[in-house]
């Protein structure tokens, strides 16, 4: 494929222009031939614009596992959701997609309201639907279940930012509907095996596992909501998509002083193919340089984007997600470890990290959930645990700005 | 659309308004000062969302006044066309959206904007709101969504809001997520908002927008860019008095006003007035107006400040120094917990700056960040109101001098003048330039002279400016002013200025105890007359003949009378004074460089260079004396390190250049687009990238970077001469012909468009016009080798064998390889004739003779149709007329080998070389003849 000109950008990208990503959707759509899928990763890693290309892709490619994106933020309780979902499928590419007469939806829609309705015009964000949101969400899915469809064919519900809505709904004192919707969707899910032909991608910029560490804190719940699914995440780009990244920006403007593969690869690296930092770094040598790439534009925009604070602080939620969504202590060590680890450019062992830290049982538990949060990456030194964080990059903002 | 016309023909002719808004967008794009680039950035960024099909989201960061409404308002005007042609919806928000309270309040103001924009639309968009309005509440929401996708249909929207912040805090989070999901469900909608700062909606992790945008700092004029944007507004009003103004005395006030306002773009529009003011009372008028007018305004950023805050605020504007965090505390009433906290957020909104302490490193100081707010609030805080504020802004206007001179101004007005009114008036006029002395003579009490003390404290903060606009009012200006004068006016390069009041002091005083010969000196070197020049530097000289300094510029004016070896021992003086002056050195090499001592020059730059690795002069004569000593790969890492400290073009094709001589031609391919494509017209990247493809025999293009040449300089005799060159190689005679014969037209005296003619008639074998165009290379250039060979080479095909062999034996003095090779190949001479000759030659330079024949051996290995009647003839040659002496060993010993490897089929034949030979052979010799016969060659 021919690069085609893109502006640096950190917001929305028309699916058809989202750069990259082939492996991970091949992967992904190989996982999701058996099972659901759950994605976690923290902000600005490219996890929208990687499902909403997924989408695009499957419908392009006419794959026999068809992507509906639908994005959950803004919910703000379980009456708005069968409406969210249904505002989604009635998107003319999607209803023809969902090949289904959703009698489920009508059936229920007329035992409150007799007349005849097109599905277009449904609406269960009324009053009187208040009580019915289980039997509402229960009946949409179902009829997308019992949708028309080719043997073998797989419908992709993905539900993006799915963690975060619930975690809004915890904030605002709806735990009760949280935990219900939690179970509904698993008893879906569970009815729904035997057809076989629906699978869930969820994702969310906040772990699932935090929500529901949450809900067993406070309300003692203990529903495994996703047990049974894939967990997924989502790294840097590989080379070749980060360089075709580059190649795709410079072609919205910018002039390479020097050799243009030499330039690409120093940004590809400074930035461990992190797509959303490529796109800092070129927003920046833009105002910085005029647009113009050389090695000391990458550099001054490298050095800009870790220390000047209208750039820095787009790294600023490596710290702020620690202090939002754990309590005081975990987040006290946590920062502890990441303060201390960031003076190391090699992995430390755990050994050493206790006794520099204290509090081992603790410590050993936040290690662990650094590393499930992506912070930081274990490997063995023969038996014994090393860390370190995960990208070099966040490891010296860390240390610049926070240690 | 209503913008087009409202916009260019009914706007505001004006730019004397708060609202950029109102003000005409032609007017509004002369006056982006400080702000093309980022105008430029987001046009560009708009222009890919309509060719490209990208996105772009953007917020603007600036301070109140910072020209946002401007840039938007530019951007509108600017697409104009996309917007016209509907490639592009645009909704474009009023200034000040007041009552944005949910996330169905923005979305039915993008529903407005596109109503005031879109005429046509306006009463079909009215009824969509109207159905809006009838829809019930939980449904509004997904309708006004509805309405502006179908609105919009397959086209991107670019959303043009400013207070972008104060929109995300009214719609809350709830609002904010739903607008973020709108966004993503549908992804061509792009933005360019601004913001006052960098709020937590969009910094904190837990927000819908955080790291949504790319934020844009708009930064505060710098005092150059104040003085563009004043001359700007004079220029627009066509106030070429003002103009006058603002280069000479003015300078001074427009630094003044910079301070004041702190480069804020819409306060230096205000401040404009204060330039046009004719009379010291009209000034006093406008000041008290002006304060009044922005009273209001600066009120607006403290109003809605916490409490906490306000008493801040209050404080440091009334302290007029900056305090530490600890008394502001105190002060205040604020406990040690709450005041850090207090500042920072001050700090975050920009209204307070924080500036290390002096005094202790682990202390911050805080003052007001804009000293206009300082003033607002003291207005209401003086117990004498404006006036003691005025009295400030007078102290700070105008220079000592100046208010003394108005001060005895009025005095005559106020005697002369009988009515009481303005007698009154001048009486405060009066008071009022007392008291700015008095304030302006609290910072000289020490001393008695305090003009001259204030300049040397200026002078030291190298504040030149601020020296002349002291010192330039002075009366009856004695030595030390003059000097002073002088010395401020060649810092600030206005030479004939400074030269004026240095020979001026000079002539007042020539034993004046500090030399005056050097600066003098110096400028006149700086206005080109070296000769005078010299004189004073040798006055200099003699007057201290330890001053390096006068020995550099005396070096250096020798140098530019191309008095290279005066020069060069000047510098060495001055290096011998003192070893680690940088100048010294760097002059010395450039005095080497242009006396054509290209190695010296390396190692002066060498020397400068260890002095100071980033001093960018160096660096640019180090690389050039690289390359000139044919050191390409040290001149290229030097340039590469120039790269990095300049953009400009000449160095990237100084490194095109020495890529050239290093015959990587596609790197220096690769340099030469990318100068061309910083200036399409740059002649030397045009030419060299016909030279270069040339080069590549990509005949093709070198000829399309030729004719750009031509578009651009139609008589470009190098141009012409190669287009014919690539004319040529394409086989495109009749067009090379015309270039040729142009060629010879705009320069009649060089030789080369009538060589390149004869060859091609000669290869054209049209040998009577090839021998004519020889014949005029012979005019011009009697010993011309080239022209003298092809000649007789024409003469031995054409059977004049006379004529040839008298070309050839002419040739040996001045070519000897050329001479023997036409003899030797062409002529087929007998053996007595060739001993004839080498005798006759040997005296003359036999060892040139040897060095001939061992190159016309190799040269005819490495040929297509080797004979081995022609191999025997050259053996005996050597053997016979040169008695195979060792110099010719190995051209005797290849031609050998080459018989018994070739014709005998002894593929051991090569080991009668020695190895080096043996490779060179194999390499140079076989593998050439085996790939043109197609054969592989066994080791």
């Amino acid at each position: 494929m021919n690069p085609y000109a893109l502006n640096p950008t950190a917001g929305t990208i028309p699916p058809s222009r989202i750069v990259g990503r082939a492996f991970e959707i091949k992967t992904l759509l190989q996982i999701l031939e058996s099972q659901s899928v759950l994605i976690e990763q923290f902000r600005r890693m490219g996890k929208t614009l990687l499902l909403q290309k997924l989408e695009h892709f499957t419908r392009e490619e006419d794959h026999s596992n068809k992507a509906i994106y639908f994005i959950l933020q803004g919910v703000r309780d379980p009456t708005e959701i069968t409406d969210t979902l249904l505002n989604t499928l009635r998107d003319q590419r999607n209803f023809a997609l969902v090949k289904s007469s959703f009698d489920k939806m009508r059936l229920l829609y007329n035992a409150i309201k007799p007349e005849t309705v097109n599905i277009k015009d449904v609406s269960f964000k009324l009053p009187e639907f208040k009580s019915k949101w289980k039997d509402a969400l229960t009946a949409c899915l179902e009829d997308i279940a019992d949708r028309k469809s080719d043997s073998g064919e797989i419908l992709t519900l993905i539900l993006d930012e799915f963690p975060m809505m619930l975690w809004n709904w915890l904030e605002a004192g709806k735990s009760n509907e949280a935990m219900e919707l939690l179970d509904v969707l698993r008893n879906i899910r569970h009815s729904l095996k035997e057809k076989n032909n629906i699978r869930f991608l969820i994702c969310g910029s906040i772990g699932m596992s935090v929500v529901l560490d949450r809900l067993r804190k406070d309300h003692h719940y203990t529903g495994e909501a996703f047990n049974d699914t894939a967990n997924y995440s989502i790294e840097g780009m590989s080379k070749e998509d980060a360089v075709f990244l580059c190649e795709c920006i410079q072609l919205s403007g910018f002039d390479c002083l020097e050799s243009k593969h030499a330039l690409f690869d120093e940004i590809c690296e400074l930035t461990e193919n992190l797509p959303f930092y490529i796109n800092k770094i070129f927003a920046i040598m833009a105002l910085q340089s005029s647009s113009e790439i050389s090695r000391a534009s990458i550099k001054q925009a490298y050095d800009a984007l870790l220390q000047e604070p209208i750039h820095s602080d787009s790294f600023n939620q490596l710290y702020t997600r620690i202090q939002i969504y754990y309590c005081k202590e975990d987040a006290w060590i946590m920062t502890g470890l990441l303060d201390m680890l960031c003076k190391h450019e090699e992995a430390v062992s755990e050994e050493d990290i206790t006794q520099h830290i204290g509090g081992e049982p603790a410590v050993k538990l936040a290690l662990a959930t650094l590393t499930k949060e992506h912070y930081l990456m274990r490997s063995f030194v023969g038996e014994k645990r090393h860390y370190k964080f995960k990208y070099k990059l966040f490891r010296k903002w860390w240390k610049l700005n926070k240690a | 659309m209503v913008e087009a016309e409202q916009g260019v023909n009914n706007g505001i002719g004006t730019f004397l308004t708060f609202g950029a808004k109102s003000v005409d967008p032609q007017i509004l794009e002369q006056l982006l000062i400080g702000r093309k680039e980022v105008v430029g950035l987001l046009f560009n960024n708009i222009n890919q969302i309509v060719e490209s099909g990208s996105n772009t989201n953007i917020i603007l960061i600036g301070k109140r006044g910072s020209g946002k409404t401007h840039i938007l308002r530019v951007l509108f005007h600017r697409i104009q066309p996309f917007v016209q042609d509907r490639e592009l919806v645009v909704a474009y928000f009023a200034e000040e959206e007041y009552g944005i309270d949910s996330y169905l309040d923005f979305l039915v103001r993008i529903i407005n904007a596109f109503k005031r924009w879109y005429d046509d639309d306006a009463v079909f968009l009215e009824g969509e709101l109207e159905k809006i309005r009838e829809t019930p509440a939980s449904r509004q929401e997904d309708l006004a969504e509805l309405v502006i996708v179908d609105y919009i249909k397959d086209k991107p929207l670019l959303i043009l809001t400013e207070n972008f912040d104060a929109t995300l805090s009214a719609i809350q989070k709830a609002g904010q997520d739903k607008l973020r999901a709108f966004l993503f469900r549908h992804n061509r909608i792009s933005f360019i908002a601004t913001s006052q700062s960098l709020i937590p909606d969009l910094r904190v992790e837990d927000k819908p927008f955080y790291n949504y945008f790319l934020p844009i700092e708009l930064k505060t004029l710098s005092y150059k860019e104040s003085v563009a944007l004043l001359k700007q507004l004079a220029s627009v009003e066509d106030r070429r008095d003002l103009l006058k103004h603002l280069e000479s005395k003015g300078r001074s006030q427009v630094r003044a006003i910079h301070e004041l306002v702190k480069g804020n773009h819409r306060l230096l529009v205000t401040f404009y007035e204060f330039l046009k003011a004719d009379s010291l009372a009209e000034l006093s008028t406008i000041f008290i107006k002006t304060m009044n007018d922005l009273k209001p305004y600066f009120e607006t950023f403290v109003r809605y400040l916490p409490p906490q805050q306000q008493k801040i605020i209050h404080y440091l504007a009334l302290c007029k120094v900056p305090k530490r965090g600890t008394d502001i505390g105190k002060n205040c009433f604020i406990s040690d917990k709450s005041i850090s906290k207090q500042l920072s957020e001050l700090q975050r909104r920009r209204l307070i700056e924080g500036i290390p302490d002096p005094a202790s490193k682990r202390d911050k100081l805080y003052d007001i960040s804009e000293p206009l707010l300082r003033i607002a609030i003291e207005v209401g805080e003086q117990k004498q109101g404006i006036t003691s504020l005025f009295i400030d802004f007078l102290a700070l206007y105008y220079s000592h001098d100046e208010l003394y001179e108005q001060r005895g101004k009025f005095e005559n007005l106020y005697m002369q003048e009988r009515v009481p009114l303005l007698k009154e008036k001048y009486r405060f006029e009066i008071e009022a330039r007392e008291k700015a002395l008095r304030i302006k003579m609290q910072y000289f009490t020490d001393t008695d002279t305090p003009t001259l003390e204030q300049a040397k404290t200026l002078f030291d903060k190298k504040d030149f400016m601020g020296v002349i606009a002291l010192l330039e009012n002075v009366k009856g200006k004695d030595v030390k002013v003059l000097v002073n004068l002088g010395k401020s006016y060649l810092m600030i390069d206005d030479f004939k200025t400074a030269l004026t009041c240095l020979t001026e002091a000079f002539k007042l005083a020539p034993d004046f105890n500090q030399s005056l010969s050097i600066p003098i000196g110096f400028c006149y070197a700086k206005v080109k007359d070296h000769s005078l020049a010299v004189q004073w530097l040798e006055k200099a000289v003699t007057e201290n003949p330890r001053s390096t300094l006068a020995w550099i510029h005396l070096g250096i004016s020798y140098s530019e009378l191309q008095e290279y070896e005066k020069s060069i021992q000047c510098l060495q003086r001055s290096i011998e004074l003192d070893r680690t002056n940088i100048k010294s050195w760097s002059e010395l090499g450039v005095a080497y460089l242009l006396s054509d001592q290209n190695e010296n020059a390396v190692a002066a730059f060498q020397e400068a260079n260890k002095l100071d690795p980033n001093d960018e002069f160096v660096t640019y004569c180090l690389a050039l004396s690289y390359f000139e000593n044919e050191q390409h790969e040290n001149s290229i890492s030097m340039y590469m390190k120039l790269s990095d400290w300049k953009k400009d073009n000449d160095v990237l094709l100084d490194i095109a250049h020495s890529y050239y001589y290093l015959k990587e031609l596609n790197v220096s391919i690769d340099y030469a687009q990318i100068a061309l494509k910083k200036d399409r017209k740059n002649l030397e990247a045009l030419r060299l990238l016909g030279a270069l493809y040339s080069e590549l025999n990509d005949y093709v293009k070198s000829r399309k970077y030729y004719l750009k040449v031509l578009e651009i300089e139609p008589e470009n005799f190098w141009a012409v001469l190669n287009l014919g060159i690539s004319h040529m190689s394409l086989e495109k005679y009749d067009d090379a012909k015309v270039c040729f014969y142009r060629a010879a037209e705009i320069n009649s005296s060089d030789k080369h468009p009538w060589l390149n003619l004869g060859s091609m008639y000669q290869y054209l074998e049209q040998y009577d016009d090839a021998i004519a165009c020889y014949n005029e290379v012979l005019k011009r250039q009697p010993d011309d080798t080239d022209a003298l060979f092809n000649l007789g080479f024409i003469y031995a095909l054409t059977n004049n064998l006379e004529a040839a062999r008298s070309i050839f034996t002419g040739l040996i003095p001045t070519n000897i390889k050329d001479a023997m090779q036409g003899i030797l190949i062409f002529l087929d001479e007998d053996l007595p004739f060739m001993k004839a000759l080498y005798s006759q030659h040997a005296a003359l330079s036999g060892a040139s003779a040897y060095d001939a024949i061992s190159e016309i051996v190799t040269s005819y290995l490495k040929e297509d149709d080797v004979e081995l009647a022609r191999i025997i003839y050259l053996q005996k040659i050597i053997k016979d007329v040169f008695g195979s002496p060792d110099k010719l060993t190995f051209a005797y010993k290849f031609l050998e080998v080459y018989k018994e490897y070739v014709y005998d089929k002894d593929e051991h034949a090569i080991y009668k070389l020695p190895r080096e030979q043996r490779e060179f052979f194999v390499r140079e010799i076989l593998k050439r003849r085996d790939r043109i016969e197609g054969t592989s060659l066994k080791p």
